[in-house]
């Protein structure tokens, strides 16, 4: 066998050391909510459970609408993330293919409101829903964010390093605008709108100031939020707050884990012949 | 189908890519666009296609005016220089995409991209992806999949510019065969004179937008309508010696002496000429009088059956293609005289041809 060389052996050591920070809060997290009261609070603390229980989910279950939260959440993403990268196909295109007055003009004025932090707009988006009447409404967590720029952005700069050649030889061949996009765009783009879907799932999934101030009753709150009020109406119980983290937590793991492949495919596939 | 250029004008911003174009090019044939890089050739081909708009003049297929028709309208097949394959669909459904867009039934399809990718060779692949095709079966399949639909006219980008040198000549030659099989009218743009002498029934030779000559190659090489074309075909390039004419002969820069050719006779005196001489045009010769040419050879590389020469006449190095059997060597001079064809004067500032 041939010596690992001391630098190798270094930067492995280096790696794992990343490695083991990055999961030992998950890690940390997910054997907590196994543990029980004495358990999760015993000094020094327990890295493998001594002793393992439900009672976690079932008292987190019972104390707050999960279910309920989790399924707002799963609405709001999946709409919100289904319009929005409908609408981030049709504008990227739009700007990466067609010829209209003011295309770059309208395109740099869209990436200069890219600058305006959310939080400066929060007011002004808060105010447009009480008037429009969806306060405290599902909707509201979906409608502003059925579009967004920084997406179109990055699927507009996909969309242009697609040869023009391409959109020619499908034109001669009389093929639509349209048609060109859904047969040829989007199906080379996959691994940029993979992309663009799970930061925007994650994204959505994760957001906690804007369900806050859209939002007031159990029926309408999402995950993260609820979260926030159940840590803070039931008071801080470390193995329950563990359990709560991980139903909000898990199924955006799950999806990274689901997705990574098309992701890592598809960065290592992206290059176009010729 | 014929095709009729008609005073065809085309400017991008301040550039005029193509200048007051006119041509009628002849149904069934294999036609070359040729010219240096920057000529206009593929704005032509563009407007032929639709994909560029022309800025004035008229363009016939037969006798209908195309001028402001779309490209899908036109009948065209067209061939991009990268081939411009979509990268995610099989080739067989590369081959298909034209006739899925006609809405053609998808049995029909199938049986006709089949067919195609059979007389292109690459019906053992249709299954595989372009990324995993050479770049020569790339070029095969993009040419099915301009054929698909039947086209009126096949269009070729510099289609070979992207091979090895081996495979360039490979699919000249099968562009050729599919061209004869197909009789589809095809123009082809090139900017290697050899590819297009060696496959086209008739060269368009251009030069900064504007039409240079439409003949046959071999036309075209022996009857040169001006200097550019005449140093733009053939290969070595043709001899270049600037002189002057004096009484009828002509006086080359270096010498001291008049050179008699026949065809000069009627030329003005003092008229600075060019006069253009290819490589297979010398024949050595003992002779010393007016008619020939007189030099030191300079250096010699045998090919086999030829030899070139190279040849110092007067401010000139002469590069003549001679018989291996005239015993010439390096520093001896040598008399060459001159075949009646393959020699030609032009104008030496306008390039026109005089004789």
């Amino acid at each position: 066998m041939k010596p690992f060389k001391l630098s190798t052996v270094l930067l492995y050591l280096f790696l794992i050391l990343g490695a083991l920070i990055m999961i030992f809060p998950f890690y940390w997290m997910i054997t907590g909510s196994f543990k029980t009261a004495d358990g999760i609070n015993a000094f020094p603390p327990n890295l493998i459970p001594t002793e393992i229980t439900l009672k976690n989910y079932r008292f987190a279950l019972e104390t707050a609408p999960f279910a309920r939260y989790f399924l707002n959440s799963v609405i709001a993403a999946v709409a919100s993330v289904s319009i929005c990268t409908l609408t981030t196909i049709l504008a990227a295109f739009a700007f990466s293919r067609l010829r209209f007055v003011g295309r770059v003009r309208i395109f740099g004025m869209l990436l200069a409101m890219m600058m305006v932090p959310f939080e400066m707009v929060v007011i002004t988006n808060y105010r447009t829903i009480v008037q429009m009447g969806i306060h405290n409404k599902l909707i509201a967590l979906i409608i502003p964010f059925s579009s967004s720029i920084f997406y179109t952005y990055i699927l507009k700069n996909f969309f242009d390093s697609i040869p023009e050649s391409l959109y020619q030889a499908a034109r001669v061949d009389g093929c639509s605008n349209w048609r060109y996009l859904w047969r040829v765009m989007v199906p080379i783009a996959k691994p940029s709108l993979y992309t663009i879907v799970l930061l925007n799932t994650i994204a959505s999934w994760n957001s906690f100031m804007w369900p806050m101030l859209a939002t007031n009753s159990k029926n309408v709150r999402t995950l993260p939020f609820g979260l926030y009020t159940f840590v803070t109406e039931g008071g801080a119980r470390n193995e329950i707050m563990m359990a709560a983290s991980t139903i909000v937590v898990l199924p955006m793991i799950i999806l990274f884990l689901v997705t990574r492949k098309n992701i890592v495919n598809g960065v290592a596939r992206g290059g176009l012949k010729g | 189908m014929n095709i009729t250029l008609d005073h065809v004008t085309k400017k991008f911003a301040e550039t005029i890519a193509v200048n007051d174009f006119s041509a009628r090019l002849p149904s069934g044939q294999l036609l070359c666009l040729l010219g240096p890089s920057g000529c206009g050739k593929t704005t032509i081909l563009n407007m032929l296609s639709g994909i560029v708009p022309v800025t004035a003049g008229r363009i016939f297929f037969d006798d209908r005016d195309v001028t402001e028709l779309e490209p899908e309208k036109r009948g065209i097949g067209l061939v991009f220089q990268n081939y411009s394959l979509y990268p995610h669909m099989s080739v067989l459904e590369n081959i298909c995409f034209p006739l899925e867009i006609q809405g053609v039934k998808k049995s029909e399809r199938i049986r006709r991209a089949t067919e195609l990718a059979e007389m292109v060779y690459v019906d053992n692949l249709l299954k595989r992806r372009p990324a995993q095709l050479s770049g020569g079966q790339q070029q095969r399949v993009a040419i099915a999949r301009a054929l698909v639909k039947n086209p009126q006219l096949l269009l070729l980008d510099e289609p070979l510019s992207n091979l090895d040198a081996r495979l360039r000549i490979e699919m000249r030659e099968e562009i050729r065969r599919i061209q004869q099989e197909t009789r589809v009218t095809t123009i082809f743009v090139t900017h290697d004179q050899e590819e297009a002498m060696s496959i086209s029934d008739q060269i368009v030779l251009m030069k900064d937008g504007y039409l240079q000559q439409i003949a046959a190659p071999l036309e075209i090489y022996r009857n040169p309508i001006n200097e550019f074309t005449a140093d733009f075909l053939g290969n070595p390039v043709i001899n270049k010696l600037s002189g002057v004419v004096r009484n009828g002969k002509i006086r080359i820069d270096g010498t001291e002496r008049e050179l008699a050719l026949p065809t000069a006779e009627a030329l003005a005196d003092g008229r600075k000429i060019h006069l253009s001489i290819r490589a297979e045009s010398f024949e050595p010769s003992d002779e010393r009088d007016e008619t020939v040419l007189i030099g030191s050879v300079a250096a010699l590389s045998v090919t086999g059956k030829d030899t070139l020469a190279n040849i110092r006449v007067g401010d000139f190095d002469v590069r003549a293609l001679v018989d291996s059997d005239a015993e010439l060597s390096a520093g001896e001079t040598v008399g060459l005289t001159l075949k009646s064809r393959g020699v030609f004067v032009f104008d030496a500032e306008s390039g026109e041809r005089l004789a």
